[in-house]
């Protein structure tokens, strides 16, 4: 984190490119719908956006962990420290998400209007039965865990290889397969794997669009997965981390 | 027989994890690429088309890594890269093998391109002998010389990734001796390429001004909404940014240099430093 905070032109430049995102999913409303989104409602665009998700938010992701010091070798091997440096990363960019968010709302809606936590459009995510702030809540949670996911494993692969560079390779692996996995195995229906799944706010279809038969699993399942994975990615630290210690 | 610097480092190049992997990144979305393709849209079994199929937009890894790759190909190469800090960089300046080791890092990171691509060819052209027909895919701007020679195309095609591998390369080994970090090297590019767009299209008067500029199709040539001007707008931004880098780089290390000289000099004439 102290490695973030010397970085600033990075925290800059990632503030910048979240309020340039937030621009575009605001445009997008304004010119589809006609109407002023709430900031809750932008941020719900960007986060629930497989495209958003999957390509811009991905770089990001990239540029703030390598602001992180995510690319330093380390010389001995601690799994729970560089858990703690993985949660804070993406605390820090989750926090910046939504700063640049509010701001931007802030600099281009009527502030009474800004925090309205009712919606002003029925779409898919209004169809849920929950205020937007609550949904923002559990997205906000989502992208975090996926965010710790991401940058743990990117941390395993770094130590493992002991190299720089090698572990952010994970992160363009998880994108081709969450862009390409349904779609190039022609597989109809979701099957509940991927972690872009488990990111988006909405069911996310595969290759046909969706019905009434099929709806995102619950938001718990969602959680559990996250859970499943970062402890994956914790034991395989620890059992690396002891062996090495014996070794040496 | 003493080798030159410039072809000892592009050999050297060649050897590395990093180059392999870069090549072998290429080689296995095209192949994986085709395989889906040819298993579930029967796609016809034409070498050129086959070509084009692996490695145009279908083949979503390529398109997402493809300004990092020509940087990381060149990362182990024991000269620019090699330097952990500004210090280093100060000594490497010092040797004057700048420019020489710059155009290693583009030769590389253009070779990649062209060896996988040559290899991706030849190999569907000894499986799958003959052309079959047009592609079935768009090609956007060389549509029309696509549609006199289909082999030019691919000539053309070939040298247009190589070009923007260059100018990739060139960027990151700008931004290395600029900045002296390697991270920046190889990611900066990478976030400018996918992201810089959404800033400018914040901006919407902005965004028109500098639309031909922004990266956003640069190893894209099947975009049928992108007119070639872009295109080479957009490679000649990524070459003169990295230009100026280099330019920039150069005069600061420059500067420190000659301040250090000045010192040396002051020591010698006073003994103080």
């Amino acid at each position: 984190m102290k490695e973030l905070l010397k970085n600033i032109w990075i925290l800059v430049c990632v503030f910048l490119f979240f309020m340039g995102i937030s621009a575009e999913s605001m445009h997008y409303l304004q010119a589809t719908r006609g109407i002023m989104p709430t900031a809750f409602e932008t941020f719900l665009l960007t986060s629930n956006e497989t495209h958003f998700i999957l390509f811009p938010l991905m770089y990001i992701l990239l540029l703030i962990s390598m602001g992180g010091g995510i690319g330093e070798i380390q010389d001995k091997l601690t799994p729970y420290k560089l858990l703690k440096n993985a949660i804070l990363i993406s605390i820090a960019y989750v926090v910046l998400f939504i700063f640049a968010n509010t701001f931007y709302a802030l600099l281009t809606t009527d502030i009474k209007y800004v925090f309205s936590n009712t919606w002003s459009y029925s779409s898919e995510l209004s169809s849920i039965g929950l205020s937007p702030l609550l949904i923002c809540i559990i997205s906000i949670l989502l992208i975090l865990m996926r965010n710790i996911f991401c940058v743990y494993t990117v941390s395993l692969i770094n130590t493992l290889t002991r190299k720089r560079h090698w572990g952010f390779w994970i992160l363009f692996l998880i994108t081709y397969i969450d862009f390409s996995f349904y779609r190039m195995l022609h597989i109809r229906y979701p099957l509940g794997i991927l972690p872009i799944e488990h990111t988006r706010i909405t069911y996310t279809e595969a290759l046909l669009p969706s019905t009434y038969e099929y709806s995102r699993f619950p938001y718990f399942i969602s959680f559990i997965y996250w859970i499943l994975l970062i402890g994956i990615v914790l034991i395989i630290f620890i059992l690396i981390s002891n062996r090495r210690r014996k070794h040496s | 027989m003493k080798k030159s610097a410039y072809i000892y480092g592009v050999l050297n190049a060649l050897k590395t994890w990093e180059y392999c992997f870069g090549f072998g990144v290429i080689i296995i979305s095209v192949i994986l690429t085709l395989v889906l393709k040819i298993t579930y849209n029967n796609i016809e079994h034409g070498a050129i088309n086959l070509f084009i199929t692996g490695t145009m937009e279908g083949n979503v890894l390529l398109q997402i890594t493809a300004p990092v790759l020509p940087i990381f190909v060149c990362i182990n190469n024991k000269s620019i890269f090699a330097c952990k800090n500004k210090n280093e960089i100060l000594t490497f300046y010092k040797s004057k093998r700048v420019l020489v080791q710059v155009l290693t890092n583009v030769t590389i990171g253009i070779s990649v391109f062209i060896l996988s691509f040559l290899f991706i060819l030849f190999a569907v052209l000894i499986l799958f002998p003959g052309s079959a027909g047009g592609a079935e895919q768009q090609i956007g701007f060389f549509k029309e010389l696509y549609a006199a020679s289909p082999t030019l195309f691919i000539f053309v095609y070939i040298i247009h990734a190589a070009i923007c591998g260059g100018a990739y390369a060139l960027l990151g080994t700008s931004l290395k001796l600029l900045f002296g970090r390697t991270d920046i090297a190889l990611f900066v590019p990478l976030v400018f390429y996918g992201c810089f767009s959404r800033i400018v299209d914040a901006m919407p008067i902005f965004a028109q001004m500098v639309y031909y500029i922004t990266p956003m199709y640069t190893f894209d040539i099947a975009s049928i909404d992108v007119p070639l001007e872009k295109n080479v707008a957009e490679i000649a931004f990524v070459i003169i940014m990295g230009l100026t880098m280099l330019y920039s780089s150069y005069r600061k290390h420059h500067k420190l240099l000659l301040n250090h000289k000045e010192r040396i000099a002051n020591v010698e004439d006073t003994g103080a430093f």
